[in-house]
Parts: C-alpha cells; sequence; structure tokens
C-alpha cells in the first residue's frame, strides 16, 4: 500500500464528485444552505439555552406548558417505547441494513463512474491503494453531507433536557453512523466478493442467524440481543444524545467504542482489498443495467400504428403490467397481510396496543410512501429519462408519454399506500381503510407530477444522464430534500384528515361519494398533469 | 525478454469463453496491431494486460513483470488508452493529466511540460479547464492518449485509440507513436481499420474466437492466406477470419 498515492487518489475523486460538480458550480446557493443549517441549528440552541422559561425536567412534572422535547417524549411513552426500546430498535435496524447487505444484490464494489475502474485501475497502484484513498475521499463527502445534521441541534437540545454538548455531539455521531454503514457495506461487499462460490454458504449462514434472531424475538417479544448487541454501542450513542439521564460521558463512551469498530472495519477492509480482483470495483450503471435484464424481459408488444399508443405502452405498460411487477405486488400485499393477521393473534396476548401500533402505521405510512417517491427519482431518471432523446427525435407528441409516466408513478405509490392498507385495516379491523389510497390518489397525482417536473428540471441540468442512473450528486439531493419537504406534511395531512375526519362518518353513501368525487379530481388532475408535464419536459429541453 | 508476452491466456464470462489460450509477444520497438472481428477477444486481451482483468488461466507480464502478481511493478511501465471514452466527467482537462502524473509520481514541471506539449498536438489547448463531460467524444479520446503517452510508458497498450479522431489528429497520433517506438517504446494496438493497420503496424496478429489465427508482417500474414501481394489486408483478413 502506498499512502501517498492514496491521498492523490482521495483529492482527486473529492473533486470529481463534490468539489467540482457541487461546490463549485452552485457555490452560493449550497454553501449558503449548509451554512444557514449549521448556524440555525446552533443560534436556536443558543437561544433556548438562554431563553428563561427553559421547559426543564421538574418543570414539566408539575405540569406547567410542556415543551416541545416533553410531548414527542410523552407520545413515544404512550405508545409504549422507552430508551431501552429505542436502543434494541435502532441496533436492530442496522442489524437488518447488515442483513440486506449480505444478502441483496450482486456483490461488487460500487463506484459512481466507470472511469474509476477503467481509468484508475490501470494505473500502477495496489488496490488497497485506491480503497484507502476511496474511503478517505467517502469519509471526506460524508462529513460534508452531515453538516445538515446540526439542523437538528435544538431539537436535541430540548430532547436531552437542555445539555448543549450532547446536543452538538448528536450530529457527530450521526456522522459516525452514515460511516459506520457505508464502511460496513464496503467491507461485506468485500468479503462477498472473497467468498467466490461460497458466497451461497454466507448468504444462508446470514440468514440462518437472522431467523434465530428473529425467532427469539418473536418468543420472548422483545428484540433479541442476538439482533441488536453488535450494533449496540451505535445505537446507544445516537440514543443517548437525547436522553436526560444519560451524561455526557456515556455518549462518548458510546461513541468511541463505534469509531473504534469503524476504524477497525476500514482497516480489515483495506487489508483485504489486494486480494479483490479489480474487474468486482463496477459502475452501478452497469450495475443497474445487469439487474434490470435479470429482471425478465416481458412479453408486451411495444408496437402499435399509433405512435402515442406505443409511447404509452413503453412508459406504462412495460413495467406496471409486467409479470416480475406484479408478482412483487401480490408477495408484498400477502405479506403485509400475514403480518397484520400475526400482529392481531400474538400482538394482544404480550399486552401491545393495537390502538398505539394503528397511530404508529398511520405516522409511518406517508413517510414510507414519501421516502419510496424521492427514491423513484433516481429509477426515472435511469429508466424514463435516459431514452429520451430517441423520443424527442421521433415522437413530435409527448402527451402520450407524460401520461403513461404520470399513470405508472402513481400506480406506484398508491400501490404502497395498499401495501401499508392491508396492515391496518387488519389491526384496526376496519376494512374502509384500504380507501386510504383512493382518497388521497388526487394528492398523489400531484406527488408525482411535482417530482416528475422536479426531476426533468434536475435531468436537463446535469449533462449526461445516463451515466448516473441511481446515484445522485449532492445538489439534486438537496433538491430532493425541498421536494420531500412539500410531499411529507401533504401526505401527513391526508392521512390524518381521512383517518380523523371521514373514516368515522363513512356511511355507504358517502363513502360512494367520497370515492367518486376524489376519482374525477384525479382524472382531471391528470389530464392537466400530462399537458403540463408534456410542456416542461420540452421548456427543459430534455434530450438526455 | 520481450515488453509484451502473453501465454495460455483463458478467461471466461459466465459462459462465454472469450480467450481459449491466447499466446503472442511483442518485441521492443514494434507497433503491433492485433485485429480480429466483433467479439473476437481484442479488449478482453488489453484489459488483462493493464491488470484491468483477472485470467482465469494463463499469464500475462508486461517487461518481465507478471501483471496479475507485481501488478504495480508492471503498470508502472504502462499506458493505457481504453476502448471507451470513459473520463472522470467532472475533472477538468488538466486536473485529470495532473492526477494521473501524480500517480505515476512525475515531477510537476515535468507534469506542466508534458500537458502543454500534448494538449497543443491535439489541438486542445483551449480545452484544458473544460471539465471532460463537456467535451465530444472525439476530444475525450485525444485527452486519453495524451494521458497514456504523457506517462513516459515503456509500453503502450491501446484498443482503438483513433476512434473517433479526426484525420489531423491521426495523423499526430501516429506520428507520436512512431517517435516513440523509435527510441524503444513498444506498441499494442487494436484496431478495426485495415488500411491504417497495413501501413502503420510493423506486425499484425489476427485474433478469432479467443486465439491467434494468423501472425507476422503484413507481408506474411498475406502470403499465408495465399492471397498474393496485391491483395488488400481486408481481403486476408476475411478469409483468414472465415476459415
Ligand atoms: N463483461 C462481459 N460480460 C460477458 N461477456 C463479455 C463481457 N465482455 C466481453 N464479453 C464477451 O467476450 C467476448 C470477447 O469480447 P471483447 O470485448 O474482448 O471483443 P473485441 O474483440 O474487443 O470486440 P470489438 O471488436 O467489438 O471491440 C465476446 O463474445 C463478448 O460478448
Ligand atoms: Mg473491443
Amino acid at each position: 500500500m502506498d499512502a501517498r498515492k492514496s491521498l492523490t487518489v482521495a483529492k482527486y475523486l473529492f473533486k470529481n464528485y463534490v468539489l467540482n460538480p457541487f461546490v463549485k458550480r452552485f457555490k452560493t446557493a449550497v454553501l449558503a444552505f449548509l451554512i444557514v443549517c449549521v448556524a440555525a441549528g446552533i443560534l436556536a440552541a443558543v437561544a433556548f439555552s438562554l431563553s428563561p422559561s427553559q421547559p426543564e425536567a421538574e418543570a414539566n412534572q408539575t405540569g406547567e406548558e410542556p415543551g416541545l422535547g416533553w410531548s414527542i417524549r410523552e407520545a413515544l411513552l404512550q405508545a409504549g417505547i422507552d430508551k431501552g426500546d429505542a436502543i434494541s430498535a435502532l441496533g436492530a435496524m442496522f442489524a437488518l441494513s447488515l442483513l440486506l447487505m449480505l444478502t441483496v444484490g450482486t456483490a461488487a464494489i460500487r463506484v459512481m463512474e466507470e472511469a474509476e475502474y477503467e481509468l484508475l485501475l490501470a494505473q500502477p497502484m495496489e488496490l488497497s491503494t485506491y480503497f484507502l484513498g476511496r474511503e478517505i475521499a467517502e469519509l471526506a463527502q460524508m462529513s460534508l453531507m452531515s453538516l445538515p445534521y446540526f439542523g437538528f441541534l435544538p431539537i436535541a437540545y430540548e430532547l436531552s433536557g437542555g445539555n448543549m454538548t450532547k446536543a452538538l455531539l448528536f450530529p457527530v455521531t450521526m456522522f459516525t453512523a452514515v460511516a459506520f454503514l457505508s464502511a460496513l457495506s464496503t467491507l461485506v461487499n468485500v468479503v462477498r466478493i472473497l467468498a467466490e462460490e461460497r458466497e451461497r454458504l454466507l448468504r444462508l449462514g446470514a440468514a440462518a442467524y437472522y431467523s434465530v434472531g428473529a425467532a427469539h424475538s418473536l418468543l420472548t417479544w422483545q428484540i433479541s440481543p442476538l439482533l441488536s448487541l453488535p450494533f449496540k454501542p451505535l445505537a446507544e450513542a445516537l440514543v443517548h444524545c437525547v436522553t436526560i439521564t444519560e451524561g455526557v460521558r456515556e455518549v462518548l463512551i458510546g461513541w468511541g467504542l463505534s469509531v473504534s469498530i469503524l476504524l477497525a472495519i476500514e482497516a480489515v477492509t483495506i487489508r483485504l482489498a489486494d486480494l479483490v480482483p479489480p474487474e468486482f470495483v463496477r459502475p452501478i450503471s452497469e450495475l443497474a443495467r445487469e439487474a434490470r435484464s435479470k429482471g425478465g424481459r416481458k412479453e408486451i408488444s411495444l408496437y402499435s400504428p399509433d405512435p402515442g399508443a406505443s409511447l404509452f405502452r413503453f412508459a406504462f405498460s412495460l413495467e406496471v403490467l409486467s409479470p416480475v411487477h406484479l408478482r412483487n405486488l401480490a408477495i408484498a400485499l400477502a405479506a403485509s397481510g400475514v403480518a397484520g393477521l400475526a400482529m392481531l393473534r400474538v400482538g394482544p396476548r404480550f399486552g401491545l396496543e393495537l390502538g398505539a401500533a394503528s397511530v404508529a402505521v398511520s405516522l409511518v405510512t406517508p413517510l414510507v410512501v414519501a421516502e419510496m417517491a424521492i427514491f423513484l427519482v433516481g429509477s426515472i431518471m435511469a429508466r424514463d429519462l435516459a431514452a429520451m432523446w430517441v423520443l424527442r427525435v421521433y415522437a413530435l407528441d409527448l402527451v402520450p408519454l407524460a401520461s403513461g409516466l404520470l399513470l405508472k408513478y402513481t400506480v406506484y405509490l398508491s400501490e404502497a399506500f395498499l401495501v401499508l392498507g392491508v396492515f391496518e385495516s387488519l389491526i384496526v379491523r376496519e376494512p374502509l381503510a384500504l380507501l386510504q389510497p383512493l382518497v388521497v390518489l388526487p394528492i398523489t397525482v400531484f406527488v408525482v407530477l411535482l417530482l416528475l417536473v422536479s426531476t426533468s428540471y434536475l435531468a436537463s441540468k446535469r449533462r449526461i444522464v445516463r451515466r448516473m442512473p441511481t446515484g445522485l450528486y449532492m445538489f439534486e439531493d438537496i433538491a430532493l430534500l425541498v421536494v420531500a419537504l412539500i410531499v411529507v406534511p401533504a401526505y401527513m395531512l391526508a392521512t390524518f384528515l381521512f383517518k380523523e375526519v371521514l373514516l368515522p362518518r363513512l356511511t355507504p353513501q358517502t363513502t360512494a361519494l367520497v370515492v367518486a368525487a376524489s376519482l374525477g379530481l384525479s382524472w382531471l388532475l391528470h389530464e392537466a398533469s400530462k399537458k403540463a408535464l408534456a410542456g416542461a419536459i420540452r421548456v427543459f429541453d430534455l434530450a438526455s | 525478454m520481450r515488453p509484451i508476452e502473453v501465454s495460455g491466456l483463458i478467461k471466461r464470462y459466465g459462459r462465454t469463453e472469450a480467450l481459449r489460450g491466447l499466446t503472442f509477444s511483442v518485441r521492443e520497438g514494434e507497433i503491433y496491431g492485433l485485429l480480429g472481428p466483433n467479439g473476437a477477444g481484442k479488449t478482453t486481451t488489453l484489459k488483462i494486460l493493464v491488470g484491468l482483468l483477472t485470467p482465469d488461466a494463463g499469464v500475462a507480464r508486461i517487461c518481465g513483470h507478471d501483471v496479475v502478481r507485481d501488478r504495480v511493478r508492471a503498470l508502472e511501465a504502462v499506458g493505457y488508452v481504453p476502448e471507451n471514452p470513459v473520463c472522470f466527467q467532472n475533472l477538468t482537462v488538466r486536473e485529470f493529466l495532473e492526477f494521473v502524473g501524480a500517480l505515476r509520481r512525475l515531477g510537476e514541471d515535468d507534469v506542466h511540460e508534458a500537458i502543454d506539449r500534448y494538449l497543443s498536438l491535439f489541438g486542445l489547448s483551449e480545452k484544458r479547464d473544460e471539465l471532460l463531460g463537456n467535451l465530444s467524444r472525439g476530444m475525450i479520446q485525444k485527452v486519453l492518449v495524451s494521458a497514456a503517452f504523457m506517462v513516459r510508458p515503456r509500453v503502450l497498450v491501446m484498443d482503438e485509440p483513433m476512434a473517433g479522431m479526426d484525420p489531423e489528429a491521426q495523423h499526430a497520433f501516429k506520428e507520436e507513436v512512431r517517435r516513440m517506438t523509435s527510441q524503444g517504446v513498444t506498441a499494442l494496438i487494436s484496431s478495426h481499420l485495415l488500411d491504417m493497420v497495413e501501413r502503420f503496424c510493423t506486425r499484425v496478429g489476427i485474433i478469432n474466437e479467443g486465439v491467434l489465427v494468423a501472425e507476422g508482417t503484413v507481408e506474411e500474414v498475406k502470403s499465408r492466406a495465399e492471397s498474393g501481394e496485391e491483395a488488400t489486408l481486408e481481403e486476408v483478413f476475411l478469409r483468414i477470419v472465415g476459415e
């Protein structure tokens, strides 16, 4: 290994992925955003700490004007979640992501640009040299991306009962967590690559271990330490940042442990790197292409004498009506149903409040769907906008394309609602909850329009769409954050209205009325949106 | 010891056997043209030579160093031009060339001198501070060739290096390769442009379905294919590959 060359690699990778496309180009806008995040966080926290009516723990106990932190805490406690639960849940979440790393996808070292393989690895250096450089660049990138976590300072300050040091440790711990997961993922991929034919065994072993963990959790109705223990220090550090009783010392212990483990992971990765054959360093665009072709080609003919119909089929039918998609939907619905039934049967026996679970689901549903919407952006760029130039050259009318795209993503988001709705309607024994996707349909259409327009806009701003199917530049991440700021509250509000206002008042007549109104409105919106979207694509001069 | 030695190379991609025991070598100062139809295994061979692919069997040596076992030493001698014009989209031309120079431990002055020289050779001097992602395909190709020339290689490995280049640049490219080989550099070039190869390469190897089917000077290959002196390399090529 050659540390000096590693530094060179890190320097230019950072330049290529962060400095030039992001910091340099959108200098003022984005730097300002970051600075505002940090400054606002610190200022707000300072303001809180100086304000005389600061919500102290004792003040709340006497019942005077509970602060935000306190109400969140109350809400969590009422849902039956305490500190210990939070730690093991977080630990289990990390464990789950490890399971995914171990079992999902192709074993490969993913790089954003093909040049990182084709040009960089043909230079005289060992793979360990390259890995070290790459990890340094990634850490630098993640630390920059972690600056917005300072925006959470006031909340962390509130929650920790006014401990400024702990509040300041929160962004640092978040960064550590992100770095930890990223490093772990690299290591897991290296191990999977080196396992070669035994990779299957590795996956089976992981699956077996996690099954035992899951079974143990079900038996005791508690998250098994088998699952949560390996990630306990990290989870503890994160949770202790926002608790009252633990001091700075506890946070530092958890954090220090996590950092040591992180460093150990990096060291092992770099040790093993020289054994990795270079061809396993692969651009994500190639991996995405491969995954798609593995998905099995569908038997839908694209040909039609009407070019508009062909275009619509290309955008909509080809994917939505494909056997793979229908199968996945069926699996998801079945899994959700089984989970709901299991919850219904075992939940009460262990004193689990189904009402609280339902509240949790209502809170989570819009978040999940909004999250998914954001996630879809990568796929929109890769699949739907990648071949744009062909369409621009041959198809004069983009409206059928716009219509197909709108419909496709509306269907996807509605399906997500449906899947979560099945679970919920089972545990609250309210079949009408299944209507939610229909009732929020107009919002979904609007959200999809917003997503597609902003994605087209983003795509028109980058020079070569094809090169980065899933990897987004940071600028784009931030733009999406803004979209999320619109999407999440919209869905939250809609869910709330549906659950609290509409559902209790539904009679058969009003149900029909509401559904009809919603469908009609959605149709109108769709008609208006497809023209708007086609226009937007034209205006942005999107030609991939 | 020859600058490029390849023996018994086997490479499989899943079930496709791209190379099936390929053996050949290139002498110092030669311009060796590797010819073959699409899918013959040219790119695979070249990628093995520059350590991007690991062969399933066989050895590839650059200046006596096994590219798998002695990766760094072998690659220190190599300048490589990939088949596709890949590039770091968000580095400028100069940054990219400086990057390559830094990885080769060239002195700063040497790097800047080389950058000036090759950019003006290919008429890219104005583009030096342009992002690579903003360049045309042919321009990227010129930058990649400059990077390969710049590192003071003893061996040039180039996969269809003239693809996308305008005639002027092709001429400059050939002149520079000739100059370098006259000073003892060895060049291995894969190409489709048969008439170009005919006048440019000192020796050619024809590869088909992963094995070498003919080798020698252009004249030797022609006579082996019994097609007479006046046949073009194209006719010879079609004949050999068609066998
Ligand atoms: N990544 C890969 N995965 C699977 N098969 C591959 C891969 N790369 C090449 N092949 C197969 O290996 C064989 C040789 O390919 P190679 O790219 O070496 O040919 P080539 O001589 O360079 O062709 P061309 O003249 O078209 O550039 C082909 O049959 C090709 O399909
Ligand atoms: Mg090729």
